[in-house]
């Protein structure tokens, strides 16, 4: 706790810390440098569609679905420190909720009541499976196994159940989010709006989440992650706390691949499988896992690299991904904004010192 | 058992509806063919100031995992408050009114010495609304709870970097923070300085007042002070049970003690 | 009908006893270490291409291939120990991450080198035997005579020789390495490297009689941590009963349905059962 006023000068532009945050100052103007950071950003990509080609922001935009999805591992993973190797499986059903409603059933117009059931239903299967397991005093390693085994057959199921899914062809045709009353009022997307509507619902996804972790919900969870006999001492009943934050998460999750799924309007079975659930993991821990803002960085810078220059890489897109992972976790297992912070704290000292 | 009895006759037990809050009857834990603990019955009256005291691998923190619910009991029972408790989780044990402080400081390492002790305040009220802000009154909880006592930190600070001593304490705090009938308190003074363990002795005695204390203690001088009544444990079974001049006059404590050292 | 019946157990008993080998690597690993190695798949991928391409590129017989794969995985372990998982001893959660990694490199490295498409190894020996009952294929019964050489030979390692009965001790609890006054790091060191070269000697063992391609190994990755988590990590011998039931289920019920469906049944069976019996379906006396 400093209350100096040692800073950092160029011209009009001021950098200086107060009570451990840094103060970013251009003439008169004070405000906090991280959220200038962040809000700047925001700015940018609200712009972006008026810069950049429309391929681009296609990229972008489903760029964000993986943070969204991003978010909800990091829910789990960063938070309570439970390791899910098949939250796929939840992003899959999301999609294919979604997909089956659009589609199969015939009512396009449900688009935003599919929103919802994408939500509910991944969100229902991830409490009644951590529900049993946690109870069942299940480990955390084979807890993750099973999370590996439960992509696994869903993605096989989604194979089996061909008449409702379309087995290996999958689901074509899922309509954009659309609003429709029958004979009152009918209203589509048009395509080059969804881009807002995937920023849109990553801010508000963030906001959700740093408000969780924030509460005294997410206080609880961070005890679990570190201490959870002491936790369990202190009158909590870590079943209950770990289960509610699998749901909300898988919930989550499952939202993020309902609004994939009008996006794209084509989902096949590897959306629900092992592939695209270590993945996330990967984005998860080279952004910084236990920050919110990590996931959105690492899913949205790797998936934009991966879409941009694997063509540069070949074949060697994914085996430099499977280094990196060795790497992060023995050198720098707080990822990026793990190195930012890292950087920011020398910058204080700096600024602290002078 | 008579001793016992006869012992707690001179204390002054409250006047509530149940005079009896912990009873213990033939609690056993078993470790494969070892007996940790063995057919152990404890008495204690609302209010009293009780300690624990044996050898080394006397059974007493086995004892105390079997009271808080950490560890199974082998046999026999638990009645706390007039309900058996046997067989219940450490939570549920916690939720009904015990509450205990380990030997070795068991914090929250990457949290703030305040959000610590927010965690344990928050216990007594939690909530499964994960959009709910922190409440204000839990922060002030927090406050006061560690302004009872000297700790010599700044409560902002992760809990990883503290002093040994300050640990203890914040560990003491915190159990104390979910506001117990029954505080099992393991060795709250080891390893901490001479000074500082008779102000957290005076601590103890002081919030003993309106609970109570079951303490396990290795420094006999402090017990001997501060005790109501003293059970001592030996192998695993009680060899003496009385108040402190009737033990400190007990051959068969003096001959297990000089047998071990 | 009978001659089917007895194809059909052969099959599965051929099959469950590879899966054997391979889940005993994993669990070797397990008991030891406590690391959940998710490379094992890849191991097991490498060992088979060890086998095709001895006798492919080098010219030499399938027999050289199947004694070269588990020492050539074994090595590549023993490195992967000493530069990655030495580490990570104390981060659980962690070594399922960094074996990942490690899984997605391996995989995509032998994709670099021999491509996507499937390798067929061919049968060193053609034929088959007449049993009275059915006539059943040579090499299949080579490969139950020989995973039961393999599993009795390191049963009766870990039961007659002082230092495996040691090694027994720290499965049932791994706190008791030191008591047993086993060097730790050269304990670990072994473990990973000889459950690497059970995963490569199972790859390289089935290599005939399946097809080689590089991402063969997610399935017998989770086959084998289904064996081993069925049985139990109490005991080693517990991957028996394991692979018998996950293997071997899954090819009889192939003869009804789609092995798709099959191998989903199965996981979800295993899945349930865990949540029934977490300690595994061996009993305790097994571990002694």
């Amino acid at each position: 706790m400093s209350n100096n006023n040692r800073n950092l000068a160029i011209g009009p532009v001021e950098l200086s810390v107060a009570d451990g945050s840094m103060q970013l100052s251009i003439g008169r103007l004070q405000t906090d440098a991280k959220k200038l950071l962040l809000g700047t950003s925001l700015l940018v990509l609200l712009a972006a569609p008026a810069i950049f080609t429309g391929y681009f922001i296609g990229l972008l935009a489903v760029a964000f679905l993986y943070a969204i999805f991003a978010i909800s591992v990091d829910l789990v993973w960063g938070y309570a420190g439970i390791l899910t190797f098949g939250h796929a499986a939840f992003f899959g059903l999301g999609a294919y909720l979604m997909g089956v409603i659009t589609t199969e059933l015939s009512l396009p117009s449900i688009g935003l009541l599919g929103l919802l059931i994408a939500f509910l239903g991944p969100a229902l299967v991830g409490l009644v499976v951590a529900g049993v397991l946690f109870s069942r005093g299940i480990s955390e390693e084979y807890f993750t196994i099973i999370t590996l085994a439960l992509a696994i057959v869903a993605s096989q199921a989604a194979l089996i159940l061909s008449d409702i899914t379309g087995g290996s062809n999958g689901l074509t045709g899922i309509p954009l989010l659309g609003i429709e009353i029958p004979g009152i009022m009918t209203y589509r997307l048009p395509y080059e709006l969804f881009y807002f509507v995937a920023l849109v619902a990553l801010v508000g996804v963030y906001l959700v989440g740093k408000r969780i972790v924030q509460s005294p919900f997410g206080t609880t969870l961070a005890g679990i992650n570190e201490n959870e006999t002491k936790v369990s001492s202190l009158g909590y009943d870590p079943v209950k706390y770990k289960t509610l934050v699998f749901g909300l998460s898988t919930g989550i999750a499952g939202f993020a691949g309902a609004l994939y799924a009008a996006y794209s309007g084509f989902i096949s079975p590897p959306l629900l499988g092992f592939a695209l659930s270590t993945e996330v993991l990967i984005w998860v821990l080279v952004g910084g896992r236990g920050t919110l803002i990590g996931p959105v960085i690492g899913a949205t810078a790797l998936y934009l690299a991966e879409n941009m220059f694997s063509g540069l890489f070949l074949n060697t897109w994914v085996l430099g991904l499977g280094l990196l992972l060795v790497a992060i976790v023995l050198v720098f297992p707080a990822g990026v904004v793990g190195v930012f912070s890292l950087a920011e704290q020398k910058l204080n000292r700096y600024l602290e010192e002078t | 058992m008579t001793t016992a009895e006869t012992a707690s006759e001179g204390t002054n037990t409250a006047e509530s509806a149940e005079p009896v809050l912990l009873r213990t009857e033939n609690l056993t834990r078993q470790f494969g063919s070892l007996v940790a603990v063995n057919d152990v019955n404890l008495s204690i009256p609302r209010g009293e100031f009780h300690s624990i005291i044996g050898p080394n691998g006397a059974g007493k923190t086995t004892l105390f995992n079997m009271l808080a619910g950490t560890l199974p009991e082998s046999e026999g029972r638990v009645v706390f408050d007039g309900d058996e408790i046997t067989g219940l989780k450490d939570y549920e044990r916690v939720q009904r009114g015990i509450s205990r402080a380990f030997q070795t400081p068991q914090l929250f390492p990457g949290l703030t010495v305040l959000e610590n002790l927010r965690l344990a305040v928050q216990a007594q009220n939690q909530s499964f609304n994960p959009l709910k802000k922190t409440d204000p009154a839990h922060e002030r909880r927090a406050h006061e709870v560690l302004e009872q006592i000297k700790f010599d930190a700044d409560p902002g600070q992760a809990t990883e970097n503290l002093s040994h001593g300050n640990k203890k304490k914040l560990e003491l705090l915190m159990s104390l923070s979910v506001d117990p009938d029954l505080l099992l308190l393991d060795e709250p003074t080891s390893g901490v300085s001479h000074a500082d363990s008779e102000s957290l002795m005076e601590f103890i005695s002081k919030t003993s007042r309106e609970r109570t204390v079951l303490l396990i203690e290795h420094n006999v001088d402090l017990v001997l002070e501060y005790s109501d009544r003293i059970t001592v444990l030996n192998r695993g079974e009680v060899i003496s049970q009385g108040t402190p001049s009737y033990i400190t006059d007990d051959e068969t404590v003096q001959d297990a003690y000089m047998g071990s050292y | 009908m009978a001659e089917i019946a007895i194809t059909l157990l052969l099959n599965a008993l051929s099959a469950a006893l590879a899966l054997s080998l391979v889940a005993l690597g994993l669990a070797i690993i397990f008991g030891f270490m406590g690391v959940i190695n998710l490379a094992h798949g890849a191991f097991l991928t490498v060992g088979a291409y060890v086998v095709w391409m001895v006798p492919a590129k080098l010219g030499l017989s399938f027999w050289v291939g199947l004694v070269l794969a588990p020492i050539i995985v074994g090595l590549i372990g023993a490195l992967i120990e000493r530069f990655v998982i030495r580490y990570l001893y104390d981060r659980l959660l962690d070594t399922i991450l960094a074996t990942w990694g490690i899984s997605l490199a391996l995989v995509e490295l032998v994709k670099l080198a021999f491509g996507t498409t499937s390798k067929s190894v061919s049968n060193p020996l053609r034929g088959s035997v007449d049993l009275g009952v059915t006539v059943y294929p040579t090499y299949r019964l080579f490969l139950i005579g020989f995973c039961l050489a393999i599993l009795v030979a390191v049963f009766a390692f870990f039961k007659s020789t002082d230092i495996g009965v040691r090694l027994r001790a720290v499965i049932q609890d791994p706190d008791a390495a030191s008591l047993q006054g086993l060097n730790k790091t050269r304990m670990y060191q072994y473990s990973f490297a000889s459950g690497a070269a059970l995963a490569g000697l199972g790859g390289a063992a089935i290599a005939p009689i399946t097809t080689v391609d590089p991402t063969m190994g997610v399935t017998y990755l989770l086959e084998s941590f289904f064996a081993v988590i069925l049985g139990g990590t109490g005991a080693l011998i517990a991957v028996v009963p394991g692979s018998l039931i996950v293997a071997g289920s899954t090819n009889v019920m192939t003869f009804i349905i789609s092995p798709v469906l099959a191998q989903t049944i199965v996981f979800v069976f295993v899945i349930v059962a865990m949540i029934i019996r977490p300690q595994g379906i061996v009993p305790e006396a097994w571990h002694e």
